[in-house]
């Protein structure tokens, strides 16, 4: 269950990298706090932002403006020297296991590492604990003996998690990280990282694509558009109460198993503006059927709704 | 008769452990089969089957794959070609990969045309315009003139879709035609595929491990598990009364909207 307490908060943050002559806009002004023991989902098309929101938030990537706290201590301005200790706070799973994975190190070693180089154990105890978070995951201890390519995708994906696990982190940040899994194997995934989570009681960012998924490990749900949050949500009350017709479009954008084939596609047309060339307005503004004229001209702000629910809108679905 | 039968069909590769292992099935004409199934399953192997299309190595050892009446296994390469790109047509994954990246979408798809048609130039042009506005793509000019690198991921897709079928193939192989993109283009995608079967009577084999997008789309459903065929119906008795234990689990696997959440 999350806790009151703030862990991460982010304070309009900005990211442009320039392109030749230009600016991209990949993040434009993102707010949002993050509790103890909650898991936040983060959903939008490719291109919205979100891996670089992950990157700057897990100091991998520096913000362009903008203040990032993780238990009140803002790391954005952090020296490398600084950080370099301050950085075992926040640990990252992502989308594919095997890219993720150095292919000659042994299992036992990647898990070991962070223990070895952050709290200067020695090696035999730290493999002790490999082998005990190894089980904890649901693998064999005599895995540590294994080289990555000799595990399938879903096993990568439990020592990733394991190796994240192994320093304690505060804030779990998982970048895609079911999105390579068969369904099966997924849920398993799921369920231990939502099982760590409660555990430990971190913080954890959990981005994805597959709403129904997102919303089935996670307290709330942001929904990005084009660099900017545009409804913050309780995951339980998604489908009954999203606002905003861009969450409506995702929704509608999701074939469930038992759907009615008669039902027609609700198609969201055309493409999410280059983030290059930034218009006046709303982003969204261009593929909306609520949009009106002062959509066009000014850019909606997020504001809470309802207790637990913003919504960045001019013009929100009714109910 | 059906158009495309399957029979006991088995694949090896390097004569090791079948990857496909004696799978039957029927596809009727004007209809949407999906196989369905966990990576390493077989799935794509099956259909590259189809097409003749093995990755060395591999060999269909036994069986029959029977299309109107000819038994495609039977047909000397020289033969097949004829029948590849003409009678069944395939989409990928990943068409920007299929495309080359240094030439035109328009150069690239007046040669498909004119591999299986005596037209000129222009008349290609022609008819790929059309095809490009048949898939809803908006400024097919545009489109025509790009290279691939400088179209989103559901354009290219859909320019992949419109070339499988520019020569109204009697059947479209879809090999994870919507896997890499976005929620909102899958949609339009899985549109598009539906229109082409509704409109056109067009019939397609739909590889896919998006149990809701096969579960949308199709009349009849495989499932695939360690190389076998384990259950296969229509869409209805696959997906509301499977019979096998597998087809239950892969079916409550799938994450749904109203389903229960693990997060407390």
């Amino acid at each position: 269950m999350p806790s009151n307490e703030i862990i991460l908060k982010v304070e309009d943050v900005y990211k442009k990298f320039p392109v030749k002559k230009r600016t991209l806009h990949a993040v434009s002004g993102i707010s949002f706090e993050l509790f103890r023991g909650e898991t936040l989902g983060l959903v939008g098309e490719s291109g919205c932002g979100k891996s670089t929101l992950a990157r700057m938030i897990a100091g991998s990537l520096p913000v362009t403006s903008g203040t990032i706290t993780l238990n009140g201590v803002d790391y954005t301005k952090m020296k490398p020297k600084e950080f370099r200790k301050f950085r075992r706070n926040i640990q990252m799973v992502f989308q594919d296991p095997l890219s993720s994975f150095s292919p000659r190190m042994k299992i036992g070693k990647y898990i070991c590492e962070p223990r070895i180089n952050y709290d200067r154990v020695s090696k035999e105890e730290a493999m002790k604990e490999a082998c005990v978070l190894l089980e904890k995951v649901g693998l064999p201890a005599d895995f540590a003996d294994r080289f990555p390519h000799e595990l399938s995708g879903g096993q990568l994906q439990r020592v990733a998690i394991a190796r994240a696990m192994a320093i304690d982190p505060r804030l779990l940040i998982c970048d895609e990280a079911t999105g390579a899994l068969d369904v099966s194997i997924q849920n398993q995934i799921a369920k231990l990282l939502v099982g760590f989570i409660e555990e430990k009681n971190m913080g954890c960012l959990f981005i994805g694509h597959d709403l129904a998924l997102v919303r089935s490990v996670t307290q709330r749900i942001a929904i990005m558009y084009l660099g900017r949050i545009v409804e913050l949500i309780n995951s339980e009350d998604l489908e009954k109460e999203c606002a905003h017709p861009y969450t409506q479009a995702l929704l509608g954008s999701v074939f469930d198993v038992y759907c009615d084939r008669s039902r027609p596609i609700a198609l969201l047309t055309g493409e999410p503006p280059s983030p290059l060339e930034l218009h006046e307005g709303c982003p969204f503004a261009v593929r909306c059927g609520n949009c009106t004229e002062r959509c066009t001209r000014e850019v909606p702000a997020l504001e809470e709704t309802a207790p637990g629910h913003s919504v960045a809108c001019f013009n929100p679905v009714s109910r | 008769m059906s158009l495309l039968e399957v029979r006991h069909c088995t694949i090896r590769y390097q004569n090791g452990a079948p990857a496909v292992d004696d799978v039957s099935f029927n596809v009727e004409k004007g209809q949407i089969v999906s196989l369905v199934g966990e990576s390493g399953s077989g799935k794509t192997t099956m259909i590259r089957a189809i097409l003749g299309l093995l990755p060395p190595g591999g060999k269909v050892s036994d069986g029959e794959i029977i299309l109107d009446g000819h038994d495609l296994l039977k047909l000397s390469e020289h033969e097949m070609e004829a029948v590849r790109g003409k009678d069944i047509a395939m989409i990928f994954q990943d068409v920007g990969l299929s495309m080359d990246p240094v030439r035109t979408v328009k150069n690239q798809y007046i040669e498909a045309i004119k591999t299986h048609e005596s037209l000129n130039r222009k008349e290609c042009y022609d008819k790929a315009v059309d095809m490009l506005k048949r898939m809803h793509l908006t400024d097919p000019n545009r489109v025509m003139n790009s290279y691939p690198f400088e179209l989103s991921g559901g354009m290219k897709q859909r320019v992949g879709i419109a070339m499988g079928m520019t020569a109204q193939p009697k059947l479209l192989l879809a090999d994870e035609p919507t896997s890499a993109l976005d929620v909102t283009i899958q949609a339009q995608v899985v549109y598009e595929l539906k229109e082409l079967r509704d409109k056109y009577g067009a019939t397609i084999i739909l590889v896919t491990h998006n149990m809701g997008v096969a579960s949308y789309l199709s009349d009849c459903i495989g499932v695939m598990k360690m190389s076998k065929m384990v259950e296969f119906g229509t869409r209805d008795e696959i997906v509301f009364s499977p019979r096998m234990e597998y087809t239950r689990d892969l079916i409550e696997a799938v994450p749904k909207m109203g389903g229960a959440r693990f997060a407390k």
